[in-house]
């Protein structure tokens, strides 16, 4: 069955680590996976007002489990693009930018294979440390069971598919 | 799944892991900030 978009957007439109261990590197039907294509990211980053043309990096996204990046990836290009546009300077460190993004994913293959090009995504904009350092903050494991100080003013993302009985036995 | 179940409210009856995940996300919204979430079709 294809997903459907449950959404409030920017714009009045009417659209509608306690985990068990082996979860964190269960195959990609027992962890409810499923990829989302390029243009419905670009369709929902779009519908949630998350624009390159906008002060992104005063505002702060919330992926709540980013898997392989298909949310996350085009969300931090927008960023560093709306950043760019600001802060022309090559050298930043992007300290400003430590706040911008939270993305989770409690899979860590998955976590793994999306911080190498978030990295060199980051790096094309900041530098080295910087972009280093960013990656900390943005990225963590585990979202169910802990708690963000953060409230955050985009939230957007494919929650895993999972149903109970499948816990039970992960 | 007992403590995810004491943590939020929508996770009853055969709920999917889903559900709480929109639940906490959408907890942590700041007040009418906008949000999209892919869910599966009912049918």
């Amino acid at each position: 069955m294809p997903p459907q978009v449950l959404v409030q957007p920017s714009s009045p439109v009417s659209a509608r680590s306690n985990q068990p261990s082996s979860i964190y590197h269960s195959g990609i039907e027992q962890r409810g996976a499923i990829f989302t294509r390029p243009e419905v990211v670009g369709f929902m980053l779009d519908l949630v007002g998350y624009a390159a043309a906008l002060p992104l990096h005063h505002m702060r996204l919330l992926e709540p489990s980013f898997g392989h990046g298909d949310f996350l990836l085009p969300a931090v290009q927008r960023l560093l693009t709306a950043y760019r546009q600001r802060c022309p300077d090559l050298t930043t460190d992007g300290a400003e930018l430590h706040a911008c993004i939270r993305a989770v994913e409690l899979h860590t293959v998955s976590f793994d294979i999306t911080a190498t090009p978030l990295l060199s995504l980051t790096r094309a904009w900041i530098s080295m440390q910087g972009a280093e350092a960013l990656i900390a903050s943005w990225l963590s494991k585990g979202f169910l069971l802990t708690d963000f100080p953060d409230s955050f003013t985009h939230v957007i993302g494919n929650p895993p598919y999972i149903r109970q009985e499948m816990i039970r036995m992960l | 799944m007992t403590e995810y179940r004491s943590r939020f409210a929508t996770l009853y009856d055969r709920a999917d892991l889903y559900v709480p995940f929109i639940e906490k996300s959408l907890q942590h919204l700041a007040e009418a900030a906008p949000w999209a979430l892919s869910a599966p079709t009912a049918g």
